[in-house]
Formats: C-alpha cells, sequence, structure tokens
C-alpha cells in the first residue's frame, strides 16, 4: 500500500509537466498579448516590455526560463497586469480565501446533499423522492450566477442580513457559500440516491433485511456505505471544481481570491499567473483523485492496491 | 494615442482657460461640468464620522504613478498625490504643487515654481523628485505605458524610440535621458525644455504619471506597498488588502487645506451589479447605474431623486473598413449611415443617457461642432446611395456582396444586433456574419483590418481635440482600425498643431472633422454618459465630464459627509 | 445469495440474444413517470425541429418602437403580441426560446453522445481488464482529469476561433468537442468504479465459473449492473452541458449572435434579473423542463434495464 502511494503521489509530477506543457503551448498559439489594450500602446513600448519579460524569445525557451525559475528558486515569474507583484504573491494572498469558500461549500453540498439523496431513495415514488427531486432539478437548473444575484438582491438588498460582498468574517462567507454549493448538492443528492436505489435491490441488502436485521441497522450499515461508492468517484472532481471553479462567485461577491484569475488570467495573457492557475487546478485535481481512490478501498473492502 | 505636437507659441495658460471655458456652453445644460451636487455645509451639519465609502471597480494594478495606466489605479492615486498642476473644477489645468508657473515667450521653456510642500513621510519635496520622476517616465528600461505623454519634451522621442530597441545598451540610454529637457538649477525651480511649442503641455502635467517621486523611496523594495508608500496628495495610502480593500486616510503633511474627510474607503467590486446591489445595500455612498437597472431605479421612489446624469469623454463609434471590401466605397459608407436612427440606438441600449454623436470629438472638448452630421438619418437617401454603391461595386443586389464581416467582442451582441439588424431592414437581402470573439483576438483582427465593419470606441485621456483624432483618423495612425487616409484631413491636423491661435486652431479641427465625417471614415454612434447615485448624505461631489472612475474621484477633499 | 446469482446467471446465456433488453423496454412502458420523461423529452426534441414553423417572430426580429413606447425597457410578459415579453430590443423571447431548443438539445445530445462513446470503453476496458490495461488509462485519464478543462476550452476556442475549425456549425463545433473533450473522464472513472466493485461480485465470478465470455459478462450483467449512475451521469450531464455552454456564452465562447441557447439566455438574462425577471425566469424553466424529462426517463430506463427488478412494477 505505502509503495503505491509512493509510486501514485509521484505520478503526479509528470503528469504536472505533460499538462504544462501542453497549456503553455497552447496558450503561447492564441492571438494577442498582455500589452493589447483598446486603446494601442506605442510599437516601440509593446517591443521594450516584451524585451523586458523574455517573452520575444522563442516558446520553448520560454518554457524552460519558467520551469528553471520554478525548480531553482521556487519562483512563479512576474504577473504583466499586476507589475509590481509576483505571482508568488498573488496566488499566496488569494489562495486560502479560494480554498476556504471551496471547502465550505464542499462540507455544505455534503451534509445536505447526501441525506437529500438518501431521504429520496428511501421513499422511492413518494412525496420525499419527489421533494428530493425537486429541489435538486431547481438547484441544477439554477446557474451559480443567477443564484448568487438573487441570494444578494433576498437577504442583503432586501432583508439587510448579509452584506453584499467581500470576505471579512463569518457573515460574508454564507451567501457565497450557499451559491456556490447549490449546484454540487443538487449533483451529490442525485448521484446518492441513484446509489442507494441501486443497492435496495442488492442481493446482500435483502438478506439482511430476512434475516430480520433493524431497518435503520441495514440502511446505515450496509446501504450507505455501499451506495457512497459511487459517489465518492465525483466527490473528488467536485471539490476540485469548487476549489479552482468559483470563479464567477468570487466575482459576483467580489472575493479576494485565486479563483477569478483562472478566466481573467486568459483575457490579460498574463502568462504566468495562467500557468500558475494551470498546476494549482492540476495539482489539486491529481492530488483529490489520489485521495478518492484511496477512500474507494477503504470503503470497499473488496478492493486491494498493490 | 499617439499626438501630434501641438504648436502655439503664446498664451498656453490662456487658451487652456479658453479651451476649457468653451466647455460649459457646448454641453447641454443638464450634463454642464462644474456643478456640485450641493452646496458645501456649516461644521454643524456634518456627520462625527467623516468616512466615505466607494468602489474603485477591482485591484488596481499597481500603485507606482510612473506604471499605472488604468482608471482603477488612477482613481486611487488621485487622492494620495498631487502633480505641478491640476485640473480646477471647470476642468482647467491650474497651478497645484507648483505655486506658480511661466511660460517663455516662444512657449518651449516652462519654469515651475515649487511651493513649500512636503511628502506623508515629512521629507520636502524638491524640484530635483521632479527631474528623477520625468527622466524614470521616460526610462526606456522600465517601458513605462503612459511614457508617450512627454514625447514633447526635449529629447523624449529619442528615448521613445530607443524604447523599440532591444540592441540599445545601457550608456546610450544613460546618454538619452541626460540628454531629456528637464532640469532643476534650485530646489524649488524646475525647468522643461520642449522640444516643439505645445498648446496642452500644463494639462499634461497635471497627468497621474508627472507626480514627484523620491528616488530613495522608490529604490527601496516593496515600496509601492501600503507599509511603505510615500505620497504628497491630501490623503495617504494606509491599508491595501490586496483584491479586497484600500483605506486612504488624511495627509496631515498635506500642504493644502485639510479636507473633511478623514477616510476614504475604496472597495473592489468587480460587477456593475455587484455595485449597484452595495449601493441600495447602504455599503457604499457612490454608484454608476448599470443600464439594465435604470428604469427600475431612477423610477424608485426613494432612489431615483438620488441619481443623476454625468457626461463622460467618450465616445461609442463603429469602424468602417476603408480599405477593403464593400466598405471601401464611399457611398456605401454613407448609405451605412444614414440608415442608422442614432437616437434609438441610444434610448434603446443605454435608456437613453447620453447624446448621439456625429463627430469625434466630444462636447465639452472645444472642437466639438454639433454641426457636423452631413448624412443624418434618412432611409430614402440611404438606399439611394446605396443603389450607386451596389452599381460602383458591380453587384445587382445587396445579398451578392456575401456575408458581411462584422467584429466584436462578448458584452457588445445587443449594439451589434440592433445596427445589423437595422442595415438589413434597410437594405433587403444584406446579411451579416457577426463574429464575437475573445477582446484579445478581436483588437488584433480589428486591428488589422479583418473585420469589414467592428465595434470602437475612446475615452479622451485629455481635453483636446488632437487626443481625440490624433492617432484615430490620420493616415497609418496607431489607432486608426478604420485604415482611413486622407491627405487633406492630415494636412489640416499638421496645420492645427502649428497654429498658434486657439480659435483658428479649434476651426482646424472641426474643419479636418467635416472631411472625416464627409468620407463617412466611421460611424459616430454616441457621446458617454453615466447615471450616477450619490447618497444623499454625501455633499460636495464635484460632477465633472471627465471622470476617473467615480464621479468626483478627482476631488475627493471637497467631499463632506452629512448627519444622517 | 450466492445460490441465487449463480442460477440467474447461469439461465441467461440460454436466452434469446435481445431478451434483456426487450423486457427492459417492456417495463419502461409500464412507469408512468418514466413516460411522461419521455413525453418531454420528446416534446422537446419535435419543438427543437419545428420551432422555426411555430415561431411567432424569426429570432432576429426587433421592434425597436415598441421598446421606445415601453420607456426603453424590454417588453414585460403578457404584451399583447409578445406572449413572454421581449428583450431589450424587442425580440420575442418566446420565438428565442423556440430557436435556442434547437441548440440546446443539439449541445447536449452530442456532448453526451461524445462522452458516452469514449467513457464508456474506456472505463469499461480499465475496469474490466485491470492490470496494465487499467494503470495505462487510468494515467492518460489522469492527465486529462488534471486539465483545468475550462482554461483548455477557452484556449482552444480563442485559438482556434478564426479557423475553420472555430467556425464550423457556427461556432458549436468547437463546444462539442471542448466540453465532450474534457466531461467523458467523469463518465470513465464511474464506468471503472463500477466494474471494479462489479467484477468481483459472485454472479460475476459465478458465470465466470463456467465459462461466459467475458464481453457477455460486460453486455449481460455488468452494463445493466453498473447502468444506474451512468444514467445519472448522463442525465445530470445533459443540463450539465446546457449550463457549461452558458457559462461559455458567458464570457463569449460559443454560438455567434444573434441566435441564442437557452443558456446564453440566461447569461444574458441575468443582468436583467431585477427589473425583467422573464428573461432569466423562462430560459430556466426550460432547462429545467429538459432536465425533469431526462431525469424521469433516465430513472425509467435505469429500472427498466435492471435485472433484479424483473416482473416489478
Amino acid at each position: 500500500m505505502a509503495t503505491y502511494l509512493i509510486r501514485r503521489f509521484l505520478w503526479i509530477i509528470p503528469v504536472l509537466f505533460v499538462v504544462s506543457v501542453i497549456t503553455f503551448g497552447l496558450m503561447h498559439a492564441v492571438p494577442g498579448g498582455p500589452w493589447a489594450r483598446e486603446k494601442a500602446l506605442p510599437e516601440a513600448t509593446v517591443a521594450r516590455l516584451n524585451a523586458k519579460y523574455g517573452l520575444d524569445k522563442p516558446v520553448h525557451e520560454q518554457y524552460i526560463n519558467w520551469v528553471g525559475g520554478i525548480v531553482t528558486r521556487f519562483d512563479f515569474g512576474p504577473s504583466y497586469k499586476y507589475v509590481e507583484r509576483s505571482v508568488g504573491d498573488i496566488v499566496a494572498d488569494g489562495v486560502w480565501p479560494t480554498v476556504q469558500l471551496g471547502v465550505m461549500a464542499f462540507l455544505l453540498a455534503i451534509l445536505i446533499g447526501i441525506p437529500l439523496g438518501v431521504i429520496g431513495a428511501l421513499g422511492h415514488n413518494r412525496w420525499p423522492d419527489y421533494l428530493s427531486t425537486a429541489i435538486s432539478i431547481v438547484g441544477i437548473s439554477t446557474p451559480s450566477f443567477v443564484l448568487a444575484i438573487l441570494l444578494v438582491v433576498v437577504f442583503s438588498v432586501t432583508l439587510g442580513w448579509f452584506p453584499t460582498n467581500g470576505w471579512k468574517g463569518p457573515n460574508t462567507w454564507v451567501l457565497p457559500t450557499i451559491a456556490l454549493a447549490g449546484f454540487p448538492i443538487s449533483q451529490i443528492a442525485r448521484y446518492t440516491r441513484a446509489s442507494m436505489l441501486e443497492v435496495t435491490r442488492r442481493d446482500y441488502v435483502r438478506t439482511a433485511h430476512s434475516k430480520g436485521i433493524r431497518n435503520t441497522a441495514v440502511v446505515t450499515r450496509h446501504m450507505i456505505r455501499n451506495a457512497l461508492i459511487p459517489v465518492v468517484t465525483i466527490l473528488g472532481p467536485i471539490l476540485a471544481f469548487l476549489v479552482t471553479g468559483s470563479f464567477i462567485i468570487e466575482k459576483i461577491f467580489s472575493i479576494p481570491g485565486i479563483g477569478k484569475f483562472y478566466v481573467q488570467s486568459i483575457g490579460q495573457r498574463d502568462y504566468g499567473l495562467l500557468m500558475a492557475m494551470t498546476l494549482i487546478y492540476a495539482f489539486a485535481v491529481a492530488f483529490l483523485n489520489l485521495i478518492v481512490d484511496i477512500l474507494y478501498a477503504y470503503i470497499d473492502p473488496r478492493i486491494r492496491y498493490s | 494615442m499617439f499626438r501630434k505636437r501641438l504648436v502655439a507659441t503664446s498664451m498656453v495658460v490662456a487658451i487652456i482657460a479658453a479651451a476649457c471655458g468653451g466647455s460649459a456652453s457646448q454641453a447641454p445644460a443638464s450634463l454642464a461640468p462644474g456643478d456640485t451636487a450641493a452646496p458645501t455645509e456649516v461644521a454643524s451639519n456634518l456627520a462625527d464620522e467623516q468616512i466615505l465609502r466607494i468602489d474603485i471597480i477591482g485591484e488596481p494594478p499597481t500603485l507606482d504613478p510612473t506604471m499605472a495606466s488604468d482608471s482603477n489605479s488612477i482613481a486611487v492615486l488621485n487622492a494620495i498625490h498631487r502633480p505641478l498642476m491640476y485640473l480646477d473644477h471647470d476642468l482647467q489645468a491650474v497651478p497645484s504643487l507648483a505655486e506658480s508657473v511661466d511660460v517663455s515667450a516662444d512657449a518651449q521653456t516652462f519654469t515651475f515654481t515649487l511651493r513649500d510642500a512636503m511628502y506623508s513621510d515629512g521629507n520636502p519635496i524638491v524640484a530635483g523628485d521632479l527631474v528623477y520622476s520625468w527622466k524614470r517616465l521616460m526610462d526606456p528600461r522600465l517601458a513605462a505605458p503612459y511614457s508617450y505623454v512627454l514625447d514633447v519634451v526635449q529629447g523624449g522621442p529619442e528615448l521613445l524610440a530607443l524604447a523599440g530597441d532591444a540592441a540599445a545598451t545601457d550608456a546610450t540610454i544613460d546618454a538619452a535621458l541626460a540628454n531629456l529637457g528637464v532640469s532643476a538649477p534650485d530646489d524649488k525651480t524646475f525647468i522643461v525644455q520642449l522640444a516643439t511649442p505645445a498648446t496642452f503641455f500644463l494639462t499634461i502635467a497635471t497627468l497621474w504619471v508627472t507626480v514627484p517621486l523620491q528616488k530613495a523611496w522608490v529604490d527601496s523594495s516593496g515600496f509601492a506597498e501600503a507599509a511603505t508608500y510615500v505620497g504628497s496628495g491630501p490623503f495617504k495610502l494606509t491599508t491595501w488588502e490586496h483584491q479586497s480593500e484600500i483605506v486612504v486616510t488624511q495627509n496631515e503633511n498635506w500642504y493644502g487645506d485639510k479636507p473633511t474627510l478623514t477616510e476614504i474607503h475604496m472597495a473592489m467590486l468587480q460587477e456593475a451589479s455587484a455595485q449597484q446591489a452595495a449601493f441600495e445595500a447602504g455599503e457604499i455612498d457612490l454608484a454608476i447605474v448599470p443600464s439594465e437597472d435604470l428604469a427600475r431605479v431612477t423610477s424608485d421612489p426613494v432612489l431615483g431623486p438620488m441619481t443623476q446624469k454625468v457626461a463622460t469623454f467618450s465616445i461609442t463609434y463603429y469602424n468602417f473598413n476603408n480599405a477593403t471590401g464593400p466598405t471601401s466605397n464611399l457611398n456605401f459608407r454613407i448609405a451605412l449611415t444614414q440608415a442608422i436612427d442614432k437616437q434609438a440606438f441610444v434610448d434603446v441600449l443605454y435608456g437613453g443617457t447620453g447624446l448621439v454623436a456625429n463627430s469625434p470629438v466630444m462636447p465639452g472638448i472645444p472642437g466639438y461642432d454639433e454641426t457636423i452630421n452631413p448624412y443624418p438619418f434618412d432611409l430614402a437617401s440611404a438606399q439611394a446611395h446605396m443603389a450607386t454603391a451596389l452599381q460602383e461595386l458591380g453587384v445587382a443586389s445587396p445579398a451578392d456582396l456575401g456575408k458581411i464581416t462584422f467584429g466584436f467582442n462578448p458584452g457588445h451582441e445587443a449594439r451589434v444586433a440592433f445596427l445589423a439588424e437595422a442595415w438589413s431592414q434597410a437594405f433587403p437581402g444584406m446579411v451579416f456574419d457577426q463574429i464575437s470573439a475573445e477582446f484579445g483576438v478581436f483588437l488584433g483582427v480589428r486591428h488589422s483590418g479583418g473585420y469589414t465593419i467592428s465595434r470602437n470606441g475612446w475615452g479622451a485621456d485629455f481635453p483636446h481635440a488632437s487626443n481625440q483624432l490624433f492617432g484615430l483618423y490620420n493616415c497609418g495612425g496607431g489607432n486608426n482600425d478604420s485604415i482611413y487616409c486622407n491627405e487633406a484631413f492630415d494636412a489640416l491636423l499638421d496645420q492645427a498643431a502649428s497654429e498658434p491661435d486657439q480659435d483658428k486652431q479649434v476651426e482646424l479641427y472641426k474643419q479636418a472633422q467635416q472631411i472625416a465625417m464627409d468620407d463617412a471614415a466611421t460611424i459616430p454612434l454616441r457621446f458617454g454618459a453615466s447615471t450616477v447615485a450619490i447618497a444623499p448624505y454625501v455633499s460636495g461631489v464635484v460632477v465633472s465630464p471627465d471622470i476617473a472612475q467615480n464621479v468626483g474621484d478627482f476631488w475627493y477633499e471637497t467631499i463632506q459627509i452629512l448627519k444622517h | 445469495m450466492a445460490t441465487n446469482s449463480v442460477s440467474r446467471a447461469a439461465t441467461l446465456p440460454k436466452k434469446a440474444p435481445m431478451g434483456p433488453w426487450r423486457e427492459a423496454f417492456g417495463r419502461l412502458a409500464r412507469n408512468r413517470l418514466a413516460i411522461v420523461g419521455l413525453g418531454i423529452v420528446g416534446t422537446l426534441f419535435v419543438l427543437a425541429i419545428i420551432g422555426p414553423i411555430l415561431a411567432p417572430f424569426p429570432y432576429a426580429s426587433q421592434d425597436i418602437d415598441a421598446i421606445r413606447a415601453n420607456g426603453n425597457q424590454p417588453l414585460p410578459v403578457g404584451s399583447p403580441d409578445h406572449l413572454l415579453g421581449t428583450d431589450q430590443l424587442g425580440r420575442d423571447l418566446f420565438s428565442r426560446l423556440l430557436d435556442g431548443a434547437q441548440i440546446s438539445m443539439t449541445v447536449a445530445i452530442v456532448v453526451q453522445l461524445v462522452v458516452l462513446g469514449i467513457g464508456v470503453p474506456v472505463g469499461a476496458i480499465a475496469g474490466w481488464f485491470g492490470g496494465r490495461w487499467d494503470t495505462y488509462l487510468m494515467r492518460v485519464i489522469d492527465v486529462i482529469y488534471a486539465f483545468p478543462d475550462l482554461l483548455l476550452i477557452i484556449l482552444l476556442s480563442v485559438a482556434f476561433r478564426e479557423t475553420f475549425f472555430g467556425q464550423a456549425l457556427n461556432g458549436l463545433f468547437l463546444v462539442f468537442f471542448a466540453i465532450g473533450l474534457t466531461s467523458w473522464v467523469t463518465v470513465a472513472r464511474l464506468v471503472r468504479g463500477q466494474l471494479l466493485s462489479l467484477r468481483e461480485t459472485e454472479f460475476v465470478e459465478a458465470a465466470r465459473a463456467i465459462g461466459v465470455s467475458d464481453r457477455k459478462i460486460i453486455l449481460r450483467h455488468l452494463i445493466p449492473n453498473g447502468l444506474g449512475p451512468i444514467i445519472v451521469a448522463v442525465t445530470l450531464g445533459i443540463p450539465g452541458a446546457i449550463l457549461s455552454e452558458a457559462t461559455l456564452a458567458f464570457i463569449g465562447v460559443g454560438i455567434q449572435p444573434p441566435r441564442a441557447s437557452w443558456g446564453s439566455l440566461i447569461a444574458e438574462g441575468q443582468k436583467y434579473v431585477r427589473g425583467d425577471s422573464h428573461l432569466v425566469i423562462f430560459p430556466a424553466i426550460a432547462i429545467a423542463l429538459a432536465l425533469i424529462g431526462f431525469t424521469f426517463l433516465g430513472d425509467g430506463l435505469r429500472d427498466a434495464l435492471d435485472p433484479k427488478l424483473k416482473g416489478k412494477q
């Protein structure tokens, strides 16, 4: 098991390498550059800026320099948009609000989504099922940006319970967390319900029932545990999505996180920041998938890694 | 953004004064600059807490004045720095850090006498700091985006040219910097030597990039952060929580009258809707109302009275590709121009905020002429011109032209759809390929003439006709994305640049615009304006067209918070 | 229970090859909700095809005069000529929704076909054969998974927008390609996970023991047994794809204006949510309807395909 884990963890390095090479190449294949403005800068200034940041060199050379900076000095390079700041500083400043928001939304999604799915499955084709399905359909059909605006209008502007924006303490955390969790709550509820229904029909559940084991015990000890196996598969990607994909929510609530750079850095051709976001995303997903695989083995004793 | 050197021989201060003085009479009464939202209140009516809360619409990319080039940063820099000259409430350049300015008879030597003033750290502001900061702005190694504003200074063009020369050595650059026409014979005297006389030079000296900087401060590491920041404005930078909030507080070393405000809290909201929501929730005191919310807000019994319209020195226009495609035909361009009901465009797409534009120079800037409108909305005439154009192009119907490419970037769908539909209706059979391209891609394709018609817009850097014409309409101009070229137009711009008499100069700019508009080089549509909402307890906001990010952010020091 | 599985597994090969599937259709037909779902999905497909004929106005037709007469505001719901109101340019929302049905349904279906077409075989091979196959495929999946999908989509569409590749199908080809390319891995992992746990079950071991071929075991036992989560993934993937398309429309990637998908109608309408909420509500209802239809149908399919439910309902 330990060797397996180490091997899997080390595998993240080539994954990051491949992802970064492809992104770096694509990024430079995209027309435009960091100095493109609605009001064009003089060409001489653009040429000087390119020379200053080494953007006039061949792409492979730029890649080697970039990797060299990270490996030798842990330096992710400058930001072309926030000219006084390094990519490392910007990410270090913004990573915690983003992680915090993502993890809170993740926990909320699990705490609501799994019970919602279980209730739906246990009351299959009766009103709890319909209620659970209705909630998740509304949750999935409402884009997060619409949910966020509605929350702000109702709870900030009209009721005045929470601030409209910012990230300065628990009362500012509530609305963004709910807005971000809306979709994954529904997603998890749907998967849990489907998976629960699946195991309801498994022979071991019937056997357990026929043996006269109490219903709650069957549900908790046998069904939920088995039903969660496929759900766990999607938790990794969901968490990764929440931690890295919160850009719209961060924008609407003006949260000082890094999520917004995910899209913004492409628009501004802020290459260094874009690459840092790529690496963070790739690492988060690879790492979380590893965790999921470990959880797999823990929940489902039939799976053994060697 | 390139400007031609404008020439005058005398009376520069008076010219600028006349220039801006003209603005009030030319702008419509409701948009007149220089009004304040409320009269200055007596102290007894003031709130105990003098804190203004505004939104600067995002993290400033930098607070290094030399490197800043965007409105987020400028909104902050206006509070914490003060250059030699500053715009007064009527947008005239008046001495600020300079006690007085002496302009030589040939208008090429400007001698500024500094007042006794200190930085926020208590050090005196000396003329040598200006020599340093101006040379820093022009240093090719720094490649400051706004370095071109000093291209009128002696030695400036050479330095700008060096910027494009990657092979230039430090020695060459240092030698060129030594030749820059700025000097400080003593601590109180700063002399600028221009290469050619320029009427607008005192306006240049109001720009944020020209403020004095101490070399020792700039050389310290992380200087442009709150912990170490040194400024020279009525406020000083106290906290800068990145991506979150900036707080500026009164600068006790400020040479001028102490502002009433003790603090300004600057939020960094990134969505127009978020700003409006924050205003309605009472979290900020000023907001620009998004056009989607205009009807709701202005008809609201509480919010409605808080709003007013403010003109911005900006224009929305669309490029015709003058070089290739059907738009290279004059009659075709005329037909397209006459087929658009511009008032309907302003009404439907901007909730009626803004003025119809028929020429490039904005109302309020000398050179604006409302009589320039050679091709007013007239469908019958448009169709006649189109018939001629089709004949000249050798096609039978608009359908034979194929899909006409119409480029824009996301956010402009509705405006483009409005124009395309109006043209398709006026000229049956005409079809457009509406191409929504990512912003950076769009800019490149537009600049290279890849679209037949494309979206465009311009905001004034400073209130002078040259800034709205040169570079945009002259042959090969850096922002001439219509690829328009008419030698008569270029000749008039050159002549205006060397015309010493202000009235004649303005007349030349008007003639030049007449030529470009007779050629239907572009289709101007709307002069910008915003509907702003100001909380009723905020007094003394200077409502001027030249807003950087918020109404009044050039003159925070006049603002007071009333009891509420 | 082991006996039960073995006996059922052992009897299966004797049946006619299409037997379980035909039975499944029978069960589906008896499931009322599934029929409702099928009805909704069918209606949406019909609307997507004949919508332009039903639409009272062409999708791009504007009514500027009506907007100006209405104080420069979109016409509200229940206007004389416009049942669902109009947008800022006086374009009939109902007509635009009908046109959007075409785009959104196409996006949803094509993306899911790409996802199933790649995801199921890859996941099945990895999960069933295990060993090296599993290791290699999962490492490839790791790399694709680790790609920031939105970033990849934007970069691809920006880089290729001006080429034929980017212009094909009015900009939609790139959307199919980009969304499909990154989302098949979820299904692949899901299928693999299902197979990993199923192949250890007694009935599979039993089927193997009596010499049933791998192909048959996968087709007859594993896919039907593992289908539940996969169908849910697909039914969820459909609104997911519609919303991904909306997010992309939000940043200017995808369907070219003046046409609009449901997603881009929401993205455009959200600016008006406080004053003219119909511009958000109706596209959202359209997406919700599609979701309800696909969910009911999906649930019905899962129940119908589940061999253990034989004879029930």
